[in-house]
């Protein structure tokens, strides 16, 4: 598995060529990306099975964070095949700029990033904010995203291979009208998925006391972060963890491992909150914008301000609090009981 | 005793120094002595001064060879370094070849393409 | 964890922060230099490389930068061994030669404004300008940084964080010297011999 993620990484150094075999270039230049382009399927298909045979003869539990993840494998795996379609030069040139490749690129983005990210903002969210989201309004709102993906973009294919190109106002084949209907049905469908999970975020911030997390762990999940209370606490771990086994939490509460003992908490040192950073980033946002406008004035006086803020920071003394061993043993005998 | 470790520490970079000062006056001697060579061999004869260089100021100012493990920044360097030869590399490749391919005017095109078809693709 | 510990630790993970920033910087600055390759040659009719840089100026402004990277160096040495009136020295005289090599830099470039080749006049000059100016700005940003930590130091020389402080500048300024290394080799030398 951290074979194939280290390949795909250093693969996808050298495929970006793939986004211009119609340039011109020689056939030399074009084989060598379509080939990399190619093989860094390899890779992703073991890390497909990787996921699949994690949840082989496993104990799956259908919460909302499982429904978007197998949404993501499903629509990103699609995303897959068709990318290594493309990456043949030669069918390249022939749906270059078309809705096959927009139907394409939606597949990899849309089920490799925004699903992927939304399992993980489900899965992750008690542990930032401390309560869970709402788990039927989050599945129902996968469904709906899944359901319209697939009536958005399939016909998407249909109609590339058909000869649509991509960014049109206007067609005259009649016989594209009906996958373009099917297409904007679709699009109402994903809009609906979009409204439930806005539904489920307000739904759940309403209901935010029935859904608190009181265990720092709601998914009885087998990683470290979920040792610690939620919200995390900003020192994070109270005890720095050693860990000697891959499913560390997991191993703990198999084993029943005793409370730590008072001795091995120690006093921990961290930066006081500073509005520094706030102050910076702020200005050097304005700058760019006014850069970007040619807004001479504003530009210079944001720029300015950075660097005086950056050269007051260099000369006030970074101040530290210290959490005491005490407190944090206290805190921790309160929750583990 | 800590005086002596001042000075060998300050050793190093003194070496540093003319080594840099070496490579570097090589590098200029190289380019203004007119050399009767073909110009790619002191092209490469200068691109090796220089990443001679960057070598000896890696280990003589920066010290990354003192490292301590688990070596995250010299692994770090290394992977940067591949990456820049990739990037760099595959930039030069990729714009070289497509200037001689579309960089030709019409007959140049026409006789190109009649050279490449008696080939045989 | 006690408190030099603490001071230690995080000395260790700033120098690692500051290592991954500067790895970025040399992608950055490696996207320049073959944009840089690439447009060498459009020069739309203007003059070629090897009609406008003049190697010995390009040789001076080298060994400026070199001897300022020795100065920062020898400045952090000193400081680690706790004498302070050379760290002060070193890193003056670290600005000073960082002010004579901009001054250089901004005379080339006026020059070549004056003759009309600015970074408007073809592709070459556009790369060009964009290279060795963004050079110049982490020049400019790092003297601005030198002349902070020189304050610093004079205020506080016995603080904890001032080692730390200075550590990173002088990765900072080292880099910057190991980038001008490729600039004087790819773009002058190698533009003098085309």
């Amino acid at each position: 598995m951290v074979a194939a993620l280290i390949a795909i990484m250093f693969f996808s150094f050298i495929v970006w060529q793939h986004h211009f075999f119609t340039m011109g270039a020689g056939a030399n230049v074009n084989a060598f990306f379509g080939i990399m382009t190619m093989v860094i399927a390899i890779p992703t298909g073991v890390k497909i099975f990787n996921w699949l045979f994690t949840m082989y003869k496993g104990k799956i539990r259908f919460d909302a964070p499982m429904v978007w993840f197998l949404c993501f494998v499903v629509t990103f795996t699609l995303g897959g095949v068709t990318g290594v379609m493309m990456a043949v030069p030669a069918i390249d040139f022939q749906v270059h700029n078309s809705m096959f490749l927009v139907a394409h690129f939606h597949n990899t983005i849309i089920g490799g990033v925004v699903f992927g990210f939304l399992a993980g903002i489900t899965y992750w969210f008690p542990k930032i904010f401390g309560f869970r989201l709402h788990d039927k309004l989050g599945k129902y709102s996968a469904y709906a995203w899944q359901i319209g993906f697939i009536l958005a973009f399939m016909p998407l294919y249909a109609l590339g291979l058909m000869g649509a190109v991509r960014r049109i106002d206007h067609y005259d084949d009649p016989s594209w009208q009906p996958f373009f209907i099917v297409s904007a049905v679709g699009v109402l469908v994903i809009m609906l998925g979009v409204g439930l999970f806005i539904l489920q975020l307000a739904v759940s911030i309403w209901k935010r006391k029935e859904l608190r997390d009181t265990t720092g762990d709601p998914w009885n999940g087998r990683t470290l972060e979920w040792s610690v209370p939620s919200p995390a606490p900003e020192y994070n771990f109270a005890i720095e963890p050693e860990v000697t086994h891959r499913d560390e939490w997991w191993y703990r509460k198999e084993s029943k491992l005793a409370v730590p003992k008072k001795s091995s908490y120690q006093d921990i040192w961290l930066p006081k909150n500073s509005g520094l950073g706030i102050g910076i980033a702020v200005c050097a946002g304005l700058f760019g914008f006014a850069m970007i406008w040619h807004i001479w004035w504003l530009g210079f006086a944001a720029f300015l301000a950075v660097v005086a803020l950056i050269v007051f920071r260099t000369y006030a003394d970074e101040p530290e609090k210290r959490i005491s061993a005490e407190h944090l043993y206290h805190l921790d005998k309160g929750r583990k009981q | 005793m800590k005086q002596n470790h001042f000075k060998k520490e300050v050793a190093t970079y003194v070496w540093g120094l003319v080594a840099g000062l070496v490579l570097t006056l090589l590098a200029y001697g190289v380019t203004v002595a007119h050399l009767d060579a073909p110009l790619t061999l002191i092209a490469a004869v200068l691109l090796g001064l220089a990443t001679l260089q960057v070598i000896t100021q890696v280990l003589f100012f920066l010290h990354l060879d003192s490292e301590t493990k688990p070596h995250w920044k010299s692994q770090a360097f290394i992977f940067t370094v591949l990456m820049i030869i990739v990037v760099v590399v595959g930039s030069l490749w990729i714009m070289t070849n497509l200037d001689y391919r579309m960089g030709m005017s019409g007959h140049a095109m026409e006789e190109y393409m009649l050279r490449q078809n008696k080939k045989g693709f | 964890m006690n408190h030099v510990a603490h001071a230690h630790d995080k000395h260790e993970t700033a120098q690692l922060g500051f290592w991954l920033y500067l790895m970025t910087d040399l992608m950055l600055f490696a996207g320049l230099f073959a944009t840089y390759m690439v447009l060498r040659g459009g020069t739309s009719g203007g003059p070629t490389a090897s009609e406008l840089f003049d190697p010995t100026f390009a040789l001076t402004e080298t060994i400026v930068l070199l001897l300022s990277s020795f100065t920062c160096g020898i400045a952090a040495l000193a400081l680690r061994y706790k004498k302070q009136s050379l760290a002060l020295w070193g890193l003056g005289l670290t600005v000073v030669l960082g002010l004579v090599f901009l001054a250089l830099e901004m005379k080339e470039f006026a020059e070549f404004y004056s003759e009309g080749h600015t970074w408007q006049a073809n592709a070459f000059l556009s790369s060009f300008f964009t290279l060795v100016g963004t050079h110049g700005l982490h020049i400019s940003i790092g003297l601005v940084w030198a002349s902070t930590l020189l304050g610093y130091l004079i205020r506080s020389p016995h603080h904890d964080d001032a080692h730390r402080k200075m550590s990173l500048f002088t990765l900072f300024w080292h880099f910057l010297d190991i980038i001008w290394v490729f600039i004087f080799t790819i773009v002058y030398l190698l533009g003098v011999l085309s």
